[in-house]
């Protein structure tokens, strides 16, 4: 299937997008400046590089759509609205957060905002992603549901299982892998054969789309033609976002598989001062527009953060409640 | 003043622990935030550890000795 942008999104998304961009690089220097000078301790996979897609995305969903996420996820939640308060402090564990600080990096979720789930485990969100649609599909709801995932998690049998049966229920759902290039530390050449990722979909006799993952224009064109065409009852669409991750897998990841001139390459395009200059050059945004876009989000970290490291830790005598549905049957 | 702990950083994944190496700012001198204060070993790795904030040092911890991850090694008075 062609799904090719004609003309670029409105002024408004382009605006929003670039800020949803400088939101999320801020938040994830704030967290990885944090973590590795001992001012914070927490677990923390980053998302730096990779955030035109996560912008796009959230640029292109309704508050009411749904989205599962992974443990590198806290720009795909700062781009479907999960308020950084809420992220920072579940990172940190603190009290005040969804999950009251329990849910830790890897399974933040926001229900308000729409993002029903995080995981740890690859792959894992998938068939979640296909019963939150199933769902929405049964309620008659006009809701879709977007998953993002890495590449490598189109290696698992949950990603198989999980397209074919959105394929046989004809599901609202939408399949979004960002393609860094590495599960974890591992090249993708090593472990698939598979050129385009995008093309697995052809298995399922769904639509695949490769698209320039660091390109929010293109992305925010072929993302929302896949979300209407899932509303509109046409079923799932797999969108293949190439990018890259500038940082480790986790904090303290010394890259050293990567190569020098692959990750040079990769900084040398950085999806924000590229799309910054096209805004400004296109006439969309200003200089000061941008530079106060830019300040805006590095205040607005800032604020979240004082918030959250001032907040309490959960009560030693809390941290068996939320746990189990029934306290009383749980293993001892 | 305000005063900023100094923590042993959780630099990896799986660590634990960390053995304090050595000050690269000497007790008393001034740091910028982002610049190389301390040094620490973990399974054998070493990492230099960039300042947290900027202001005047002051250490509180033996180096060559091994803390947990967050123990406040030291503090920044950072003058405001």
């Amino acid at each position: 299937m062609e799904m090719r942008p004609s003309s670029p999104p409105p002024a408004a998304v382009r605006r929003r997008m670039y800020e949803l961009m400088t939101l999320m690089k801020a938040a994830d220097d704030r967290m990885t400046k944090g973590i590795t000078t001992g001012e914070f301790i927490a677990v923390y996979f980053p998302h730096r590089g990779q955030e035109a897609t996560a912008a796009a995305l959230g640029a292109a969903l309704r508050p009411t759509d749904q989205l599962v996420t992974t443990y590198r996820g806290v720009h795909d939640h700062i781009g479907k609205g999960v308020p950084l308060v809420d992220l920072f402090a579940e990172i940190l564990g603190k009290d005040i957060a969804p999950g009251r600080g329990k849910a830790g990096t890897m399974h933040i979720a926001s229900p308000q905002a729409g993002v029903m789930l995080s995981t740890g485990i690859v792959g894992a969100g998938i068939p979640v992603a296909v019963g939150l649609a199933l769902a929405a599909q049964l309620e008659k709801a006009d809701r879709v549901v977007a998953v993002t995932f890495g590449d490598g998690a189109t290696n698992t049998g949950a990603f198989h299982e999980a397209a074919n049966m959105a394929a046989v229920w004809n599901l609202p759902l939408v399949l979004v892998c960002q393609n860094n290039l590495y599960g974890e530390k591992t090249p993708i050449g090593m472990t698939m054969k598979t050129k385009q990722i995008a093309d697995r979909a052809r298995a399922y006799e769904f639509p695949g789309v490769r698209v320039n993952g660091n390109d929010p224009d293109e992305a925010y064109a072929t993302l929302s033609e896949a979300i209407e065409r899932a509303r509109a009852g046409e079923g799932p669409t797999l969108v293949e976002c190439m990018t890259f991750r500038f940082r480790g897998h986790s904090i303290g990841d010394d890259m050293v598989y990567i190569p020098k001139e692959q990750l040079a390459d990769a900084e040398a395009k950085d999806p924000i001062p590229t799309y910054r200059a096209r805004l400004l050059s296109s006439g969309v945004c200003t200089e000061e527009e941008l530079s106060s876009i830019e300040a805006t989000a590095l205040n607005t970290v800032e604020e979240a953060v004082k918030t959250v490291v001032d907040a309490p830790l959960p009560s030693p005598e809390s941290l068996m409640a939320h746990v189990y549905a029934n306290p009383d049957k749980a293993p001892v | 003043m305000g005063a900023f702990p100094i923590r042993i950083p959780k630099v990896s994944l799986a660590i634990h622990e960390a053995t304090l190496l050595g000050h690269i700012v000497e007790e008393g001198g001034k740091v910028n935030e982002g610049d190389p204060l301390f040094r620490i070993e973990t399974e054998k790795v070493e990492t230099e550890v960039a300042s947290p904030a900027s202001g005047v040092v002051h250490w509180t911890a033996a180096v060559d000795e091994t803390y947990p991850v967050g123990t406040q090694i030291g503090v920044i008075d950072t003058g405001d």
